[in-house]
């Protein structure tokens, strides 16, 4: 599986199965470089996932019959309300 | 021991999800209101009687005045009194009978479809460990969405939400609400639903003790979290979810993991990997100097300076291979921790550098934070050293 494909969880084992592999210290060391390097790449994915950019806040409506989605300004409605 | 058996029959108790929440109809007897304000009971109908408390901080909500022969409706959990082995209700709430249909129906149809087999812990759904859009089934103006998005947003803000609106109370609101989870459902981008309200009273929650809508939650394929009222509400949606949150705040923590304690568990595998590779190449180096020794013992035939050559070439191939990837990484790594504020200061400790704060614990970065006499503590791997500083020597610092 690529890198850029598993999902936090998936990372997560997969990092874990590396660490591992690395700590006992039996690798051959072009395997332990292989490996390390594997390791830190799924590093910076599973941040990636935990810190990319801010989930949509959305809500479906109904419109002529038809469902759709729009942004869901509830929050910045009652602060704007609130100013005033 | 008599106290561990009665701890024991009241752990009991506690894991009995009937015994936690419970509407009982009966007389009161042996009515006495102490003057700690706490009220004391018998409920009883014309074949038993059960023992209750209710507290203060819970009978100050009667609007009305208990009294001996009084039929009432009171609502609560049965637990045991540990100190006397005698079990006794705890009651939360106390109104007069009349309002006693709705709750017979509620009794009805949750005896019912508990029969049925609904309320089965193994028909529960397990929620996802991370999921990436949760759908909302409540009023888009009400106090439950609004907290809901906040903890969302504070515990795990790269989550996305999706509200479908619907009533929450009145007759259409079974139909709404069904309506939104079975759209909700059909999306196979939804990982998991909250469904709820804010708090109300017994007729205002009315409408997730909806027959329908209990079979439709427990049609769901999409894991089902029930967030109605405040702590002490139970609905019939409640029994029916795979998991019932004691609010709509606690449902959004329910729904996705702390993002902050994920981040710190990534970064100290980062941390451990790191510094197994360090250990790895410092081996490496031991050993590379150990052959380095043995050749130049061993092969009289050439000179010194040759092996000395041949071995910085092994040297510099080898370093040239590890840190091609290893620097970039290890950069890479410090940045991202230096973003978050996170480095760990137990890797220098174990190389031997101490951290030196003053005494309420702040870092000494300067000699302009620290004067002759001061009090300071350096940090080492295995313990703390107070210390009083002498001199102060500045360098002549370069501005550039």
């Amino acid at each position: 599986m690529k890198i850029k494909d598993m999902n936090y969880e998936e990372g997560y084992e997969k990092i874990q199965e590396l660490l591992v592999e690395l700590e006992s210290g039996e690798l051959k060391l072009q395997d332990s470089v292989d490996r390390f390097k594997e390791a830190m790449d799924i590093y910076e994915h599973l941040r990636e996932l935990l810190t990319k950019a801010e989930g949509e806040v959305k809500q479906v409506l109904e419109r002529d019959g038809r469902l759709q989605e729009e942004d869901f300004a509830g929050l910045e409605q009652e602060a704007a309300d609130e100013a005033y | 021991m008599v106290s561990e058996v009665n701890g024991y029959i009241k752990k009991l108790f506690a894991g009995d999800i009937l015994l936690t929440y419970l509407q009982i109809e009966g007389e009161i007897s042996n009515f006495t209101h102490h003057y700690s304000g706490h009220m004391y009971f018998s409920l009883k109908d014309d074949k038993s009687r059960i023992k209750c408390v209710m507290f203060k901080g819970d009978n100050e909500t009667i609007d009305f005045k208990p009294k001996d022969g009084m039929r009432v409706v009171i609502s609560g959990q049965v637990s045991v009194y540990e100190k006397d082995g005698s079990y006794q209700v705890y009651a939360r709430r106390m109104q007069k009978q009349g309002l006693g249909d709705l709750y017979r129906a509620f009794e009805e149809l949750k005896k019912k479809l508990s029969e049925e087999g609904l309320f089965d812990t193994e028909r529960k759904k397990p929620l996802p460990g991370i999921p990436k859009k949760i759908g909302v089934v409540t009023s888009s103006t009400g106090a439950a969405i609004r907290d809901i998005t906040s903890i969302l947003k504070r515990r795990y803000p790269t989550v996305h939400m999706l509200l479908y609106p619907a009533l929450v109370q009145g007759d259409g609101a079974p139909k709404d609400i069904i309506k939104a989870l079975k759209y909700l459902d059909t999306r196979e981008d939804i990982d998991v639903i909250i469904v709820g309200r804010g708090g109300g009273s017994f007729e205002e929650l009315g409408a997730f003790n909806d027959e329908a809508l209990a079979r439709c939650i427990a049609d769901m394929n999409t894991p089902v979290i029930s967030a109605v009222g405040h702590e002490t509400d139970f609905t019939i949606a409640d029994f029916v979810a795979d998991i019932r949150a004691a609010t709509p705040s606690a449902a959004a923590e329910l729904a996705v993991p702390d993002r902050r304690s994920l981040l710190d568990e990534i970064d100290s595998i980062g941390r451990s990997v790191l510094s197994d590779m360090s250990r790895r190449i410092s081996k490496e180096d031991d050993r590379l100097e150990g052959l380095a020794k043995r050749l130049s013992y061993s092969s009289p035939y050439r000179s010194l300076s040759d092996k000395q050559v041949e071995l910085d070439g092994i040297f510099r191939q080898l370093e040239h291979t590890m840190f091609r990837g290893f620097a970039g990484h290890k950069e890479k790594l410090a940045l991202s921790e230096a973003r978050l504020k996170l480095s760990d200061p137990g890797l220098p400790l174990q190389k031997g550098y101490g951290i030196i704060t003053d005494v309420q614990g702040r870092i000494i970065r300067s000699t302009d934070d620290i004067d002759p006499m001061d009090m300071i503590a350096v940090r080492l791997r295995d313990g703390n050293l107070k210390a009083r500083v002498e001199e102060v020597i500045k360098e002549a610092r370069d501005e550039n």
